[in-house]
């Protein structure tokens, strides 16, 4: 009986057959520069400057190139502090070559606290507010209505003078790198992802670091703290040296950026996007419609 | 638990001593044998077998032959025979006996006597071995229960001789797809429909898809589904429950096997100990797997199952068991390359129990269950579920017409589950296996008081008071559960019969998955509410009609309320909560045992199932609603111990998803068997069977499909089932 039992016993068990698709995920470890993390660094005009806080928001995505899978790009929409070192990644990725691609694109506004669809990192409860409202300020690309992409906070110091910039924008493109990534089954591979936050700085489009413009828009009140609304306010003339804005536009089109639509055009630089062929030459004081 | 520990190894020390002992036993003698009052102008013939206790009354009547309107009498006079008790060693003890009861005809019989008189009531000479201690327990049935005993099990075509599959012959059984084990009873889902062998709940009774059922037909004394108002000993299951009975400790060698195209199986049993003990041991393997590889290389199926049991007697009073079964289920196919797993799982059971029948004919029951139920999952990995579930309950009778039973059971629930790689699945995914699989302990305690009167001939009331209390996730919710049924004779033919009750039941799958269930209970309870009446009525020749009219509704029932599309396994709340599904009908049936040389039987259905209305969808007619479920089949013994019976299903196609106005086409098969049987030696039996299922290769449509070129009926099958068997008896 006992041996009749033993084979019983030993027949039900499940056997381990069947398995789905090879799956894993890919991703990217953000390296933040010295600059971002918080190491103070002069500008090309001569201020000192501290990244204090630097929050980012965009899409991960995650492009399998195994053939037959052109449908499987699969993305996760990311806020995260941009200081710290933090691993993002796409999860169900089949097993092989993926390309991963991060891109500042703006967020719709909507509270992303206990938000199935995006993930947080690092960001306090203050900061998910000002993510989950809509962008301050007006967009040549109709994203008024869009939430920020990076909120920023620096502090710069020139000549005892010390100015607080805290602005919140979005990002005006989403052309980043792609970064190969092997994916591995039930596992997560990462590609190594340096944001370097000092590269909005050089929004003049010139290759320069300035901080001067940005100090100057602190106008209304004039406190030594630079908000989003403030910085709206600065003029910026076009150089049309490429394609955006045309270069036979005219002068009124080229020239309708404001100080945030730099900073916006900017942002995608964070992450590791080449600069863009436009830029701007800022103006000398307030724009037209600035609001005291 | 010390206590059973000590107990079951005293019964072991007994069981040893028992070997060494020449028992001396004499059997009952009947000191009064009072003839059974007469019904109509027939006579008939009952057999029942009784246990005469050691005082020499009858304290239980169980009838193996016999049909209305002669059992009510024959039992009534069964009751009330008086024996001079059977002794051992000039010990009176508690026997086991075959009683043969002709009931005489009325008028018949004043007009023209029978040339020949009536044999004396009088017990079968009973074997040596039919004196017996206690051997199992009697269970009290409901007005509204429909069982299906052992000879008709075998006769019913398409059921291929197995106890659980039988039971879709008869009313209120309304099928998902043909020949599927999974049924709607009275609008109730699968997921609403509990399953228990010997009380023990188990997650299904039928291997996988066109399966058999999962304990050996040679154990099973009767399947009975009740459809409403349950006996106190069941609950937390809102529709109704499906009960298979194990047949009593043997009092000699017994055992049956079958040889088929797709599996064997076989269930040997045999009395030790000079009757005191039994041990048996059984189980079925199917070779379907290397059959369909050669019709259908892409389908693998296959299942198994084990059925142990040993008991004995430790006293004239009471007996210990263990009864051990499982089973094992194994389905997938292949498609685009990937092999799909269908459904992968297994449940094991080990249930012990101490029965003991007072010398005031109480009985009494106590046991504990131990079980695991595991479910195959992807990427190979599992859902587990280990049970432990301990229950007790006492019924005595109260003067000559009240009996009453208390009882308490808690089943306790270890959830646990592999989790997938967080990296290898979405994030929702992920948060539902973790929300599914992560441990977690759930309870379920419940208690019931029952009362069944019997304030005349044939008038029986039954009232049950039972709730329960659900544990799960740190939530706490209970669920009440009030019962009463009826059976009331109005004339010598008719009989009013009426049920109604509040069913309670936690939150499930709409198809029942073992070891997968829902944390926190959310959505809360759902509720049955029950309520059925009908007659039962007298025919000539033997035939029985019962014609129950039923509406059932039904509060935040787990099913697939959106669609039958809609198999994903998603929290309840957002689809249920609020909802109040209907069901409401008629089941009849005419009958002439399947056992007898001539037998029929018409079963029917109409009936009408109700979704509810929730946030999203109006309430419309159930997806899974069949407005007329018709069986037709009979029997006949052709002589020289060929036996032909056959049956005809048909019932209403579903209603089109797109257009609810709409049915899918009427199902029509028909199934038929045909057994050669030869005698073998003293009472045994080696018969050849052909069956089949589905004979006329029916189709079944389950749905449509359009698009910009038209509509396109989605079919399935024909399912055909074929077999060919050897059975044999001993």
């Amino acid at each position: 009986m006992k041996w009749l039992l033993a084979i019983a016993l030993l027949a039900a068990c499940v056997p381990p057959t069947g398995e789905t698709d090879p799956k894993g995920a890919a991703g990217i470890r953000t390296e933040p520069t010295p600059a971002t993390r918080g190491e103070p660094f002069v500008t090309d005009d001569g201020w000192t400057v501290t990244i204090d806080a630097l929050y980012l928001r965009g899409f991960l995505f995650a492009l399998s190139q195994v053939p037959g899978t052109g449908s499987e790009n699969i993305a996760q929409e990311y806020v995260w502090n941009a200081r710290e070192r933090h691993e993002l990644f796409v999860p169900a990725v089949r097993e092989g070559r993926a390309l991963v691609k991060l891109d500042l694109t703006p967020g719709y506004p909507g509270s992303i606290v206990d938000n199935d669809f995006v993930l947080t990192a690092g960001v306090p409860e203050a900061v998910a507010r000002r993510f989950s409202q809509s962008e301050e300020g007006s967009s040549p690309f109709g994203a008024s209505a869009a939430a920020p992409a990076v909120v920023l906070v620096a502090t710069g110091v020139k000549d005892g003078v010390r100015v607080v910039v805290d602005v919140a924008f979005s990002s005006s493109s989403d052309t980043t790198r792609s970064l190969p990534v092997d994916v591995v089954r039930n596992d997560l591979r990462l590609a190594p992802f340096p944001v370097a936050g000092e590269e909005l700085f050089a929004y003049a489009g010139d290759g320069m670091r300035l901080f001067q413009p940005l100090a100057d828009a602190d106008v209304a009140p004039r406190d030594g703290r630079v908000t989003t609304a403030e910085v709206s306010t600065v003029k910026a003339e076009c150089v049309g040296r490429g394609t955006f804005p045309a270069p036979d536009a005219s002068p009124e089109t080229r020239c309708s950026f404001s100080l945030v639509d730099l900073l916006r055009m900017r942002a995608p630089v964070i992450v590791g996007a080449p600069a863009l062929v436009v830029g701007g030459r800022l103006g000398s004081g307030q724009a037209p419609d600035a609001n005291p | 638990m010390r206590r059973l520990g000590a107990t079951l190894a005293c019964a072991a020390t007994v069981l040893v001593a028992a070997r060494a002992r020449a028992d001396v036993v004499t059997p009952p003698r009947v000191v009064d044998a009072p003839l059974p009052r007469c019904v109509k102008e027939e006579r008939g013939i009952v057999r029942a077998d009784v246990v005469v206790d050691s005082a020499g009354a009858v304290s239980e009547v169980e009838v193996v032959e016999g049909a209305a309107p002669f059992v009510e009498p024959a039992v009534e006079a069964a009751r009330a025979h008086v024996f001079e008790p059977a002794r051992r060693d000039d010990v009176p003890i508690a026997a086991r006996i075959r009683l043969e009861l002709h009931v005489p005809a009325c008028a018949a019989a004043a007009i023209e006597p029978p040339t020949t008189p009536p044999p004396p009531t009088a017990p079968s000479k009973p074997r040596a071995t039919d004196v017996a201690l206690v051997r199992g327990r009697r269970e009290t049935y409901t007005p509204t229960e429909r069982q299906l005993g052992r000879a008709d099990i075998r006769n019913v075509p398409g059921a291929f001789g197995d106890p659980f599959r039988a039971i879709d012959v008869l009313p209120g059984i309304v099928p998902t797809i043909s020949g599927l084990p999974f049924y709607y009873i009275r609008g109730a889902p699968p997921s609403a429909v509990g399953y228990f062998v010997d009380e023990v709940r188990v997650p299904y009774l039928f291997h996988f898809a066109l399966g058999p059922g999962v304990i050996q037909p040679a154990l099973v004394d009767a399947v009975s589904v009740h459809p409403a108002s349950f006996p106190g000993r069941f609950g937390r299951f809102s529709g109704a429950v499906v009960e298979g009975r194990t047949r009593d400790a043997p009092t000699e060698l017994r055992g049956e096997g079958q040889v088929r195209v797709v599996d064997a199986g076989a269930f040997v049993e045999s009395p030790l100990a000079g009757g005191r003990a039994a041990v048996g041991v059984g189980g079925r393997f199917s070779y379907s797997a290397a059959l369909l590889s050669l019709l259908a290389p892409d389908v693998t199926i296959a299942y198994r199952d084990y059925n142990a049991r040993a008991s004995y007697a430790l006293t004239d009073r009471t007996r210990v068991s263990v009864f051990t079964f499982g089973s094992f289920d194994y389905a997938s196919q292949v498609e685009d390359g990937v092999d799909n797993v269908l459904f992968a799982t297994e449940f094991h059971r080990v249930d012990l129990r101490l029965d003991h029948v007072g010398a005031d004919r109480s009985q009494s029951r106590v046991a504990v269950t131990f079980g695991l139920d595991r479910t195959r999952l992807e990427d190979r990995r599992f859902a587990r579920d280990h049970l432990l579930g301990v229950r007790a309950r006492h019924r005595r009778t109260l003067g000559d017409a009240l009996e009453v039973e208390i009882g308490a059971d808690t089943l306790i629930d270890f959830y646990s589950g592999d989790l997938p790689s967080p990296y290898a699945v979405d994030r929702s995914e992920y948060q539902s296996a973790v929300e599914l699989f992560s441990p977690r302990t759930d309870s379920a305690t419940g208690t019931w008081i029952e009362a069944r009167l019997r304030p005349g001939a044939g008038v029986e009331v039954t009232a049950t008071a039972r709730g329960d209390v659900f544990t799960s996730a740190g939530r706490v919710v209970f669920g009440p559960s009030p019962r009463l049924s009826a059976h009331v004779p109005l004339t010598k033919e008719v009989a009013f019969v009426a049920a109604m009750g509040i069913a309670p039941q936690p939150p499930s799958f709409a198809v029942p998955l073992p070891a997968v269930g829902f944390r926190g209970l959310p959505g809360g309870l759902s509720f049955g509410y029950q309520k059925s009446a009908g007659a039962e009525v007298a025919l000539p020749l033997r035939f029985k009609l019962q014609a129950i009219g039923f509406h059932h509704s039904y509060r935040a029932l787990r099913d697939f309320a959106a669609g039958r599309d809609r198999s994903d396994v998603e929290l309840p709340t957002d689809v249920t909560t609020g909802s109040t599904v209907q069901a409401y009908g008629l089941e009849a049936m005419v009958a002439r045992r399947l056992g007898e040389r001539f037998s029929a039987f018409a079963s029917y259905t109409l009936s009408r199932s109700e979704r509810g209305s929730t946030r999203y969808l109006a309430a419309a007619v159930s997806p899974f609603d069949r407005t007329h479920v018709l069986q037709l089949g009979g029997g006949v013994d052709l002589g020289h111990r060929w036996r032909l019976s056959s049956r005809m299903v048909a019932y209403t196609g579903w209603p089109v998803l797109e257009d609810l106005a709409s049915r899918l086409p009427t199902f029509v098969r028909l199934d038929a068997r045909l057994e050669k049987s030869w005698a073998f030696r003293k009472a045994g039996s080696i018969s050849l069977v052909l069956e089949g299922l589905n004979v006329t290769g029916s189709q079944e449509t389950v749905g449509q499909q359009c698009d910009d070129t038209g509509c396109r009926r989605r079919t399935f099958g024909p399912v055909v089932i074929p077999s060919v068997g050897v059975e044999a008896v001993l």
